[in-house]
């Protein structure tokens, strides 16, 4: 069986890279650290993604391997490849990131593959946990944005378990299966209760509207390869709890959870968009943006079909490699001092192809073709036209019109004629934009593979 | 002819400035030629009719695919004339040559690949593909105002492709499940086919443009450099022409939306007609016009009638090349004498005779003289028109006197008036006269032989 074999090297790969990262713990050299991150980090996203294409089997009863969970480890393990090699532009202690990062992608490897709720509770505490403490690591300064997601997740983690409580009764095991909801009968209200306490709590990290207060304080005060961390992965992991929990576990109650998912996703896409339009710092800006995106990919799972999972797994995707692009170049940005959307005047001039690179990133995420933002939007609100949202489409386009005029305004800034001395990027920097760009390209003029990717995870994601 | 294009962009991105114009010279005749060739087939055998179509996204159904038929023969054929003369003449007092031939190719791959598309989906991504290329035209090359004018350009042209991909969206989740253009024929429930006109007249009623969707024009038209505004108002803007002759000629329910649209379309060309009358800027004064003849257009498209269709495709086809015609030569006018102003030029005519001859063409050509192209487009909308609406749709021919008028007052103005008349900082070069020329010899071409292209359609 090649699948299982696929299987144990992931897990065998996991667990060679927590004992690696422990043992550079005490050593400084942090190019081994480095090398040895990046080359079981290919290893996982390669074994990952073949191994989407075999069919589903289930390891020690709690570890679920199929397109769905393959197709997140994957990408979860190719994005922290461009989070590690943007840390060592940072001058922290990289053995010790390198060792909370490969706990967090333990946790990842949980969510994603996660058979029961229990796994997903512990997934999430475990991706999230470590991140306070790389915060915490970098010193005083980021102490601020450190304790705020501390508090934040603990919450989020504490509302999860009381959820998770209210819906034993129902299904003793734990386990992500449908519920039985028997047609006719009234609706429990535990269950409607804990339907509500999902969703905030997920709401925390995945940055939904109410919830989200903390975003853009946080992305602002973390480093660079930390924010991107933020809102490209861990972000992420929370989406795919909330697409187990809400697509797998609850799609009995779809009726119920749809629409206050939906009215979320309004919220949040409006909430992001007015408040980007606003922004002068570009770095907020983005976390703003990023916002928004949250909005979109919820609008997939608030319309729980199978089309609206596939869009939601696309644009999830998508995402990821625009917002580590994206935020590489401002990170790297604001650390010349150059913040403001004032600052950005005349980058165009003196760094022409990190300019363009972060246009084409915008374009993206404003959804225009031929790049991958515009696959997922099509999709996304496809999928809600599709499952007679009509308004959940509406809504979406206008946001997605609304956000190219802050994307305007910061393409206007950066090419704005002003001699400036020449902008020089570090490596690192460089190689994480450009891998975001190829990707957003090639994706965008062949979405193929991505989207067969997503549509095998979706119904992956039924099946279960 | 999409590779092409597609090709040279990539060479001109790679290599340096010395050949940047060259290549873009090189892409944009090769595609003329071809599209000449196109036409003399399509002469010969009576007919064309070819579509392609490959793979792109099988989970999904959707193709992308190509198709050519008569009226995306004659605009292709537009757009090659068109994108040719400014990749030749266009660059008068171009600040960065590889920058704008970088522009122009990426304007090329759109606009071809935008004319020649089978299904929505090709026609709205090679739609942005232009959008940017547009943007970045006035955002990186304009003149003193651009910033502003090319946001305005963008948020309004953002507009129209959501609405346009909301349109779209409607159409590929509708039972039909499909993102061809025939299938706006298919049996669509009427509600779906209200939304569907509704969302997409928006986005073309914003890009030809129409009255009160127009604002950005003015602006970007005159923001652009003088390339930018020959691809803008002769290209870009029949995008939306292009799309509403195909919906509104497709979808079932339009006949009873004719009449509103083309109030619509007559009160369009009477605001850009009486806007026009009061600019003193020649360029600002084009942009009003091109948003008249783009009226016309529409009016031609809601009469429906086959005759009207036909003269609207072919009223786009002369229009498109007589708006790049007079945009290039005031281009060329305000580099030589550095000014555009109607209330100071004076007797151009003695030391500029080449710009003047080519305005003077023009405005006849604009007010539909008979032997130019545009005589048999305007014959044939309004004799559409006349056939579905009755004598009312004969009234916006007066706004035709006027822009007649506004026209005599211009060329009486700047380029008789003898006494002490202007002098120029810079004589015309050999190929900017050049690409006159050749916007006037196809306007000729194709006002005395309109049959040529008109053979196709029967």
């Amino acid at each position: 069986m090649v699948a299982v074999e696929l299987a144990y090297t992931i897990i065998a790969s996991l667990l060679l890279m927590l004992f690696l990262s422990l043992l550079s713990l005490f050593h400084r050299n942090r190019h081994i650290a480095f090398a040895g991150n990046v080359l079981l980090l290919a290893v996982i996203a390669v074994a990952s993604f073949m191994l989407s294409i075999y069919p589903a089997h289930v390891l020690f009863g709690m570890l679920a391997f199929n397109a769905f969970s393959s197709a997140f480890i994957g990408l979860f393990a190719s994005a922290l490849i461009l989070v590690s090699i943007l840390a060592l532009d940072h001058s922290g202690d990289y053995n010790l990131f390198s060792f909370l990062l490969s706990i967090s992608l333990l946790g990842m490897f949980f969510v994603a593959s996660a058979a029961s709720l229990l796994e997903i509770l512990l997934g999430l505490e475990m991706v999230t946990l470590p991140t306070v403490a790389m915060l915490l690591s970098e010193g005083k300064s980021r102490l601020e944005s450190a304790l705020k997601l501390f508090v934040l997740s603990v919450l989020s983690v504490t509302v999860l378990v009381f959820a998770i409580s209210l819906i034993f009764p129902y299904s003793p095991s734990l386990m992500l299966s449908s519920l039985n909801a028997q047609p006719g009968a009234a609706m429990p209200y535990l269950v409607l209760l804990a339907i509500i306490l999902f969703a905030a709590s997920l709401g925390v990290e995945t940055a939904q509207f109410p919830f989200n207060l903390w975003v853009p304080d946080v992305y602002e005060g973390a480093p660079g390869h930390i924010t991107a961390m933020l809102a490209g992965v861990n972000k992420k992991v929370a989406f795919v709890a909330m697409m187990e929990i809400f697509l797998v576990m609850l799609l009995a109650f779809r009726g119920v959870f749809s629409t206050f998912l939906a009215v979320l996703a309004v919220f949040t896409m409006f909430f992001g968009n007015l408040l980007a339009m606003v922004q002068s710092n570009v770095k907020r800006l983005f976390a703003y943006s990023s916002i928004s995106q949250a909005g979109y990919i919820l609008v997939g799972i608030a319309v729980a079909t199978s089309f609206g999972a596939e869009a939601s797994i696309f644009q999830i995707f998508a995402h990821t490699f625009m917002i580590i692009g994206a935020f590489a170049i401002v990170s790297w940005l604001e650390r010349s001092n150059i913040k403001s959307l004032e600052d950005y005047s005349g980058i165009g001039s003196s760094n022409p192809a990190m300019a363009i690179s972060l246009t084409i990133l915008m374009l993206s995420m404003a959804g225009v073709p031929p790049l991958m933002g515009f696959y997922g939007k099509f999709l996304l609100f496809s999928s809600a036209l599709s499952a007679n949202y009509f308004y959940l489409a509406l809504f979406g386009i206008i946001n997605s019109f609304m956000s190219i005029y802050y994307y305007g305004k910061v393409i206007n800034y950066m090419f704005m004629k002003r001699g400036r001395p020449s902008l020089r990027f570090s490596v690192a920097t460089r190689l994480v934009v450009y891998a975001c760009v190829a990707a957003i390209l090639i994706f965008g003029i062949y979405p193929q593979p991505i989207v067969s990717l997503a549509s095998a995870a979706g119904s992956a994601l039924a099946a279960l | 002819m999409v590779a092409i294009p597609i090709a040279f962009f990539a060479a001109a991105a790679l290599l340096g400035k010395r050949f940047s114009k060259l290549l873009a010279c090189a892409s944009t005749l090769i595609i003329l030629i071809i599209a000449l060739a196109l036409i003399a087939s399509a002469f010969v055998s009576g007919t064309i009719n070819l579509s392609e179509s490959y793979t792109f996204l099988p989970s999904l159904s959707i193709n992308f695919s190509l198709a050519l038929d008569p009226i995306s023969l004659l605009l292709v054929t537009m757009s090659g004339i068109v994108l040719f003369a400014a990749a030749l003449a266009g660059d008068v007092g171009e600040v960065d040559q590889k920058k704008s031939a970088i522009l122009l190719l990426l304007f090329q791959v759109g606009a071809t690949g935008l004319f020649l598309s089978g299904n929505f989906l090709v026609f709205f991504v090679f739609w942005d593909v232009t959008l940017v290329a547009s943007f970045f035209f006035i955002n990186a090359l304009g003149s003193g105002n651009r910033k502003t004018a090319s946001l305005k350009f963008l948020i309004y042209e953002i507009f129209a492709s959501s609405m346009l991909l909301l349109g779209i969206m409607m159409l590929y989740t509708s039972p039909l499940h499909s993102l061809g253009f025939q299938a706006l024929r298919g049996p669509l429930p009427s509600a779906t086919q209200l939304t569907i006109l509704i969302a997409m007249m928006l986005a073309f009623f914003v890009n030809m443009p129409v009255f009160p969707l127009h604002s950005w024009m003015p602006d970007a038209y005159t923001e652009a450099p003088t390339r930018g505004t020959m691809l803008l108002s002769g290209i870009l803007s029949k995008f939306g022409g292009y799309g509403a002759l195909i919906v509104l000629s497709s979808l079932t329910i339009s006949k009873s939306y004719a009449l509103y649209i083309a109030s619509l379309a007559a009160i369009s060309i009477f605001y850009a007609a009486f806007s026009m009358l009061g600019q003193k800027d020649i360029k600002r004064a084009l942009s009003y016009a091109s948003m008249l003849e783009m009226g016309i257009v529409l009016l031609g498209i809601s009469s429906l009638s086959a005759i009207g269709l036909e003269g609207a495709a072919f009223a786009m086809f002369a229009y498109g090349m007589i708006m790049a015609l007079m945009f290039l030569d005031v281009g060329v006018l305000f580099y030589s004498f550095g000014e555009r102003d109607i209330r100071v030029l004076k007797g151009v005519l003695i030391e500029g005779r080449g710009i003047a001859f080519a305005f003077i063409f023009g405005a006849f050509a604009m007010v539909g003289v008979p032997l130019t192209a545009v005589f048999v487009g305007d014959i044939l909308v309004f004799l559409g028109a006349f056939s579905s609406f009755g004598a009312y749709s004969l009234v916006p021919l007066l706004s035709i006197i006027l822009l007649g008028a506004y026209l005599y007052f211009v060329i009486d103005k700047i380029f008789y008036r003898a006494k002490d008349h202007s002098k120029p900082v810079y004589v015309m070069d050999r190929i900017q006269g050049l690409g006159l020329a050749l916007l006037v010899f196809f306007i000729l071409l194709f006002g005395i032989m309109p049959f040529i292209v008109l053979n196709a359609f029967k």
